[in-house]
């Protein structure tokens, strides 16, 4: 009997990873919007299946959201210090704090486990994920170590147990960022938004840079992009170069 | 007492060989640095939704179908109806004391208020109901900490819950990190 229940586990379990596969090469906009919503890489709040995952300060913090009603915390795991954000990829999820990337694996969701921690020197923004490959934005800034290490990496996370660094862009003073399919968008703060090609995911290359465009942030949907920056919230249509803007909505000044 | 002594003492010990940057360990007179805003707990136990407000300070954002949600660091989220990116038409401001994110899944969306999760339904967006509230589940949350390293004025719990911090000059602050 026990066999039996324990077959039928395996192959629901099987099933299960089968339709995610199966959403995430053709109907991810779709899913996305109709179930669970996308953030922008400044996220703290990452939600996966049933669970919603918290990073704070120090801590990776797991909410199960079965019954939205009735939220429980299952579980709650100490990172390190200046944790600042959380990005769910694939059964993985990458956080950025001050000084390090953490991969964490929640296979079992209740129990996430440390795969790996790629240790920066200095300040470490957020990261983003995509195939085999992981963006981080590092920016040295007001209050952090005086280093000035301003950068875009580009980490293989083929084995996420052990991250190399593939590829790296030097920056201007580059926050959040984004990426879908061969599109990465880059935070450049006050001196505005860039635009990488990574049709050659180890070396993004840049196909525009919108100077007048302060941003902080980005979501890259499938067509459009929305940022938010000191000026306010942006919209564009990315179907084209150059993207074209759609829409702008001012901060009160 | 002695542990958070020892926690400070760390930071410092940390910060001075990661910034090869020797800095003086004694409060100066007066610095530039962050004091906590505080407001009882009874206030932030109210979620309302208010009509559109001007973006002021826009922070997070998310998509969730045809809305989007600007967020407005430590006051709440402004939802847009976004069905036509070229024409987002702003719906409400709904306000979360000491919110810093958000997330929504089946049309629930998920807030951190002060060290709460709070769940509220959104399936009529323009009348947003709060259906659950899991207290301290947050515990180590931005508001704890000022947003930069450096001098603060130390944290009184009994004064309330923290909502944001205010950069002010501080005369011989006892905190730092």
């Amino acid at each position: 009997m026990q066999i039996l229940m324990k077959k039928i586990g395996i192959f629901l379990l099987a099933t299960l990873l089968l339709s995610a596969c199966g959403m995430q090469d053709s109907n991810m906009d779709t899913m996305r919007s109709n179930n669970v919503g996308q953030a922008g890489s400044l996220a703290r709040f990452a939600i996966d299946g049933n669970r919603l995952y918290v990073v704070d300060k120090t801590s990776l913090i797991t909410i199960d959201i079965s019954t939205p009603n009735e939220p429980k915390k299952t579980h709650q795991t100490n990172i390190g210090l200046g944790i600042e954000t959380i990005f769910p990829y694939q059964n993985k999820l990458f956080i950025g704090s001050e000084d390090a990337v953490y991969i964490y694996d929640f296979s079992n969701p209740d129990r996430p486990e440390l795969l790996s921690r790629y240790q920066h020197i200095t300040a470490c923004d957020p990261v983003v994920a995509q195939g085999n490959y992981a963006y981080v934005t590092l920016r040295s800034g007001s209050g952090r170590c005086p280093r000035n290490i301003n950068v875009l990496e580009v980490l293989d996370i083929s084995n996420p147990r052990n991250p190399q660094v593939v590829g790296s862009v030097n920056m201007l003073n580059p926050h959040g960022l984004g990426v879908n399919g061969n599109n990465l968008f880059v935070c450049e703060g006050n001196f505005g938004l860039k635009r990488f090609d990574i049709s050659n995911p180890t070396q993004p290359q840049q196909i525009e840079f919108l100077q007048d465009i302060a941003s902080f942030d980005v979501i890259p949907r499938s067509q459009t992009l929305v940022v938010t920056g000191q000026n306010g919230l942006y919209q564009f249509d990315y179907s084209q170069i150059p993207m074209q803007q759609l829409s702008f909505i001012s901060v009160q000044q | 007492m002695k542990k958070r002594l020892f926690q400070v003492f760390c930071v410092s010990v940390s910060l001075f060989f990661s910034c090869n940057k020797p800095e003086s360990k004694l409060a100066p007179d007066e610095v530039e640095g962050y004091k906590p805003i505080y407001a009882s707990r009874n206030s932030t136990n109210q979620i309302s939704q208010l009509s559109p407000k001007p973006l002021k300070n826009p922070g997070k954002i998310y998509v969730y179908g045809n809305f989007l949600f600007v967020g407005e660091k430590g006051k709440g989220v402004h939802i847009f109806n976004n069905a036509n990116p070229s024409n987002p038409v702003p719906l409400s401001f709904l306000e979360i004391p000491a919110n810093s994110d958000i997330a929504i899944k089946n049309d629930y969306l998920y807030a951190d208020s002060a060290g709460d999760l709070l769940v509220m339904n959104i399936s009529n967006p323009n009348q947003v109901t709060l259906v659950s509230r899991l207290e301290n589940v947050i515990p180590n949350t931005n508001f704890q900490v000022p947003p930069e390293r450096g001098f603060f004025e130390c944290v009184d719990n009994s004064k309330g819950i923290i909502v944001a911090w205010e950069k002010t000059t501080l005369r011989k602050p006892k905190c730092r990190y």
